[in-house]
């Protein structure tokens, strides 16, 4: 992947955002991928969890959103009981959702209304609260 | 034993046998899981940003709600109740500016229902899972008085998934590469114990409503899993990750090939039937791969009482 970097973009407004309101700090990752190695969810991602901690350090911002990352998580916190460097990287993915869903940065919004019937019929209630939430600030 | 109980809204909707059977079984075995008056949702999810008052406050209203029952524990079935109340518990405790601002909104909150309001700091409710109250205040150990159906060689692989396990030091349930709680209770009961390498991986979790193929892929090599080390059936504790492996299976045969069918039953059940529970009672019936002809095979059910 090629990248532009400069003074200007690394750690900016929006990676200093996260870190407020992940409380981590994303220097703390030293890129060793043990995060991404545990993620189950991984094998769907188009840029893995300690990539897309780069990204947003280095202020590439569009690249870390434009990937499925962040909407393909569960959640499960894996990454952040395998991370030698105490990172909560469950975390940080969940900030960067939480900023793009309140700058209204994502166009496909998954509420009941996009749910299938049969889904809305027959999974358990946790799963749709669950599914829901991690679609709404 | 009394103990105060939080269905949470699972259990008492889309699981109710899962619900039944646990609480059969606490029966039997002498507790009293006593359902909280004007229990609740917990939210389900813990919120991990660190300004989400709201998340924060739907969970801590269940815990302010129990010790106003004079109760120190609250136990749970679901895992993702258990996992959010505890991690509520945890948050209270060590973030004041958090606990003040909860506690000033509950306090509005409950003195407008009439109750008197006491500050709530994150320790005054213990919060359990119900295999570690069978742990811990019954003992492995002891349960053998209790067994009226040995469970005779039954392969059982357990499957544990995240809720329970993760974060660890929050929740200090077991050990988050091996736990065995699970295994230990199915031990006792008669079974024969399948270790696989998949009992912490994530099922899909939630991903499974809105990316329905990339969860079925978590959900098929859990499976799979256990069926190479040679399960009869995979036990769990949670209704979603008995959505995914459970309700599922067939769109994984239609996605990935047929294979043999792999029972998903949830401890408690397996627990019920041990315990004397009568079969019609732990709800085998209503499970989308039907566990009934394995456990006649087994003779632990008999095919009239369908
Ligand atoms: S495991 Fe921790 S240190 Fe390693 S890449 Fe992931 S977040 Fe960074
Ligand atoms: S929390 Fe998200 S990123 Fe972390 S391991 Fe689980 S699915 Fe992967
Ligand atoms: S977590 Fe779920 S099951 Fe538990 S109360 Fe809340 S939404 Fe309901
Ligand atoms: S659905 Fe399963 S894997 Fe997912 S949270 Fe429940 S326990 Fe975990």
């Amino acid at each position: 992947m090629r990248l532009k970097i400069s003074s200007e973009c690394i750690l900016g407004n929006f990676a200093r955002r996260v870190e407020k309101l992940s409380g981590q700090r994303l220097l703390t990752c030293y890129q060793c991928g043990n995060c991404s190695a545990s993620c189950p969810m991984g094998f769907a991602m188009e840029v893995l969890p300690h990539q897309i901690v780069r990204l947003v350090h280095l202020g590439q911002v569009e690249k870390a959103l434009k990937a499925n990352t962040i909407w393909m998580c569960a959640s499960c916190i894996t990454c952040t009981v395998s991370c030698p460097r105490g990172v909560d990287i469950a975390r940080i993915l969940e900030a960067i959702r939480f900023l793009v869903l309140k700058e209204r940065k994502v166009a496909d919004i998954y509420g009941p209304a996009q749910a299938p019937e049969e889904m809305l019929q027959k999974a358990p209630l946790e799963g749709l609260t669950g599914i829901f939430r991690k679609f709404s600030v | 034993m009394k103990i105060p109980y939080y269905p949470g809204c699972t259990m008492v909707e889309r699981a109710k046998h899962y619900n039944a059977s646990g609480l059969a079984s606490a029966k039997a075995l002498g507790i009293e899981l006593e359902e909280l008056p004007k229990w609740t949702c917990c939210g389900a999810t813990f919120p991990l940003t660190l300004d989400r008052i709201a998340g924060l406050t739907s969970p801590a209203r269940v815990l302010v709600r129990t010790r106003m029952e004079k109760a120190e524990e609250l136990v749970t079935l679901c895992p993702f109740c258990y996992n959010t109340l505890k991690r509520v518990n945890f948050a209270l405790k060590n973030n004041p500016e958090e606990r003040r601002r909860i506690n000033a909104y509950l306090k509005d909150d409950f003195e407008r229902e009439g109750s008197t309001y006491e500050n709530y700091t994150g320790e005054e409710v213990k919060v359990l899972h119900f295999l570690e109250v069978i742990r811990d205040r019954i003992g492995f150990d002891n349960l053998k008085d209790h067994i009226k159906t040995d469970l005779k060689g039954l392969k059982v692989a357990s499957y544990y998934g995240c809720m329970l396990l993760r974060p660890e030091k929050e929740l200090n349930f077991d050990d988050t590469d091996n736990p065995s709680i699970m295994d230990e209770l199915f031990a006792a009961l008669g079974c024969e114990i399948i270790d696989f390498p998949h009992k912490v991986e994530c099922c899909g979790s939630y991903i499974s409503l809105n990316s329905p193929e990339a969860a079925l892929q978590s959900s098929y090599d859990i499976i799979l899993s256990a069926q190479r080390f040679g399960a009869d059936a995979i036990a769990v504790t949670c209704s979603l990750c008995a959505f995914n492996l459970d309700e599922r299976q067939g769109a994984m045969m239609e996605k990935f090939g047929p294979t043999p069918p792999m029972p998903i039953l949830y401890f408690s059940q397996l627990l019920a039937l041990a315990l004397g529970v009568p079969q019609e009672e732990c709800g085998f019936q209503l499970h989308a791969v039907d566990p009934r002809p394995l456990l006649e095979s087994y003779e632990l059910i008999t095919a009239e009482a369908k």
